[in-house]
């Protein structure tokens, strides 16, 4: 009897019961449908509008949003529906390389500070003094060093988010290296390299990719600020921050302006979050409280 | 006590030498010669080797960075060429509307965020629950500029019961200058009352669940009493240390609104200095920003270790 049941038991495999539980969350299932349908528009930009997101038409400045122009017009004549579809692709560019940029260096960072104690005070110290900014302060000081650029908002903004991703990864392998199987492993013969790709950097995973859905959100965010300040990227490139330039001087008169991108970088940055809470939930159950 | 003062202000020092240096770092990384950058394409040669002879820029690095320190050790952040006075005493001009504005929000987002909090922790699984989760998702997203459009349109141009934009100064009278400030308050204070909300629920949830809760219970107090006396106190802890973040998002978020509220704040004067290429005026309120937030935090960690007497003086 013993014998057929623990043949036909089968534990599900740890991929398996996180698909699943991963379909069940509400948060993750929303989040994934909004972020899919802000990357179907960025696609099918061309599709979805047949105006080039360049022209002008100085004749219908400020015009007020109408069946041409969906959105309305901005002080220049930008035609506003079809920059916020456009600006769609540049503004996920720019969070996604942010995301990926800070990432990479935070993750590095974070496995050096944790796994080389020597180093980690020196290191620490110095993003200790980045985090004593408020990060869009500091994030608009850069971009005055550094000229106003796509480029550069990139480059400020992924340092301004390194120090955060460095601090959680620095934790987890703190937490890790203590514990006894890292010990087996070294035990065994394991090198420094094999363990901490091997052993230490996949148990980094899941708060990595928490953080990375929230950096997400935030950059694009930022971008949306440093633009709209006009220290961003510049207005004849269309973001959803650059295109809403325009906005800050006409609030009153013209509040369309900020109104639809606005719109368009809040409804991106709640499929994020959403995203990020729901993950949270799915990878780190101790958290769930939070 | 006294050590773990002394303990946590020598730790602050490391910091502050590295915001220090930062602020220092920032000039010498400006492509290019900042001295021309600042004067402009009609400057002559003669004006900007001048200009750089002031400023110690033709000294070498080391002599400068030392200057540096030296200079800030005794408060001065350095010289604004373009608006003919110190750094500090233009930054000092234009404090009233920034802290106001920061200490209004403050209050909101707090009132706001603990009362949210606490009613979905209390609440827990019920649609208010709900309902403040999901608002509190939503403030995470939410641009502040967007709200603060929304703000103007519902409430002064549509209702007309607030003024759109512009500041009035406290010798006006304070009333007044409360009313110029609510809307930019407002929408900085629910941002991050959302963010409060939600550390103040899980906190509270926390507590909530300990054995000496049960026992409160048990004992007959009410739930009023249970709830503000016991639970809360205890919840409070993990809150407090939240407010010194909150801090630094409202100053980072005051740049924004200050631009969009026509306030004559800090922000504003960051911006209008990197449109003049006013170097020194942006590195000395990056500095003096940096600084407040340094010292907000070690006050909170203080905060910290006196509201609870479990944690050790580490």
């Amino acid at each position: 009897m013993s014998n057929t049941l623990s043949s036909t038991y089968q534990a599900p495999s740890p991929l398996k019961k996180f698909i699943k539980r991963t379909l069940r969350n509400r948060s993750i299932m929303v989040g994934l449908t909004i972020i899919s349908l802000i990357i179907l528009i960025a696609i099918l930009a061309p599709i979805l509008t047949h105006r080039d997101p360049l022209a002008i038409d100085p004749v219908n400045r400020l015009t007020p949003p109408n069946r041409t122009y969906l959105f309305g017009t901005d002080s220049l004549g930008y035609d506003l529906y079809t920059r916020t579809i456009y600006g769609s692709r540049i503004s996920l560019f720019t969070g996604f390389m942010v995301t990926l940029l800070s990432g990479t260096m935070g993750v590095i960072l974070g496995l050096i500070c944790g796994y080389i104690p020597k180093v980690d005070a020196i290191i620490m110290r110095i993003l200790d003094g980045l985090m004593a900014f408020p990060t869009i302060l500091l994030a608009i000081a850069l971009m005055a060093v550094l000229g106003a650029q796509l480029s550069n908002v990139i480059i400020a903004l992924s340092i301004v988010y390194t120090p955060s991703v460095a601090r959680v990864v620095r934790s987890v392998v703190l937490t890790i290296k203590e514990t006894e199987y890292i010990e087996a492993a070294q035990a065994l013969g394991a090198s420094s390299t094999r363990t901490i790709f091997k052993h230490i950097l996949p148990n980094c995973l899941a708060p990595i990719i928490i953080q990375a859905s929230f950096i997400f959100a935030q950059s694009i965010l930022a971008e949306a600020a440093l633009s709209f300040l006009g220290v961003g990227v510049p207005p004849y490139i269309p973001t959803w921050g650059s295109i809403m330039t325009d906005g800050r001087i006409f609030i009153r008169v013209a509040p369309w302006i900020i109104f639809f991108p606005g719109l368009a970088v809040m409804i991106s940055v709640l499929g994020l979050n959403l995203l990020g809470d729901g993950l949270r939930d799915v990878l780190d159950p101790r958290l769930k409280s939070l | 006590m006294t050590e773990y003062l002394i303990k946590r202000l020598i730790a602050l020092l490391p910091v502050l030498l590295i915001v220090g240096l930062s602020g220092f770092l920032l000039i010498n990384l400006i492509p290019g010669d900042p001295v021309a950058v600042m004067l402009g394409p009609e400057a002559t040669q003669e004006d900007v080797d001048r200009l750089r002879h002031e400023m110690g820029l033709d000294l070498p690095l080391f002599i400068q960075l030392i200057r540096w320190y030296s200079r800030l050790f005794r408060g001065d952040l350095g010289y604004s060429i373009f608006l003919h006075r110190p750094v500090l005493q233009a930054i000092r001009e234009r404090l009233e509307p920034t802290l106001l504005l920061t200490f209004m929000s403050l209050l909101i987002s707090t009132t706001l965020g603990i009362s949210m909090g606490i009613l979905a922790a209390v609440r827990r699984n019920t649609r208010i629950d709900q309902l403040v989760m999901s608002l509190s998702v939503l403030g995470m997203s939410i641009p502040s500029f967007w709200l603060a459009l929304i703000f103007i349109q519902v409430f002064a141009v549509h209702i007309e019961i607030l003024p759109v934009a512009g500041y009035t100064p406290i010798s006006e009278g304070i009333w007044q200058t409360i009313r110029s400030l609510f809307l930019p308050a407002l929408t900085l204070g629910f941002i991050q009352s959302t963010f409060i909300a939600r550390m103040t629920r899980s906190s509270m949830l926390e507590v909530l669940s300990q054995d000496y809760i049960r026992t409160a219970k048990a004992k007959g107090l009410t739930q009023r009493k249970v709830i503000y006396v016991h639970a809360l106190r205890n919840a409070f802890i993990p809150i407090a240390t939240v407010l010194g973040l909150v801090l630094g998002s409202l100053m980072s978020g005051a740049v924004v609104v200050e631009t969009v509220f026509a306030l004559p704040g800090v922000g504003q004067a960051v911006l209008a200095s990197i449109a003049r290429r006013d170097y020194p005026m942006v590195q000395g309120i990056l500095l003096f920003i940096a600084f407040i937030y340094v010292f907000v935090n070690f006050l909170v960690d203080i905060l910290y270790v006196a509201l609870d007497p479990r944690v050790k003086y580490v």
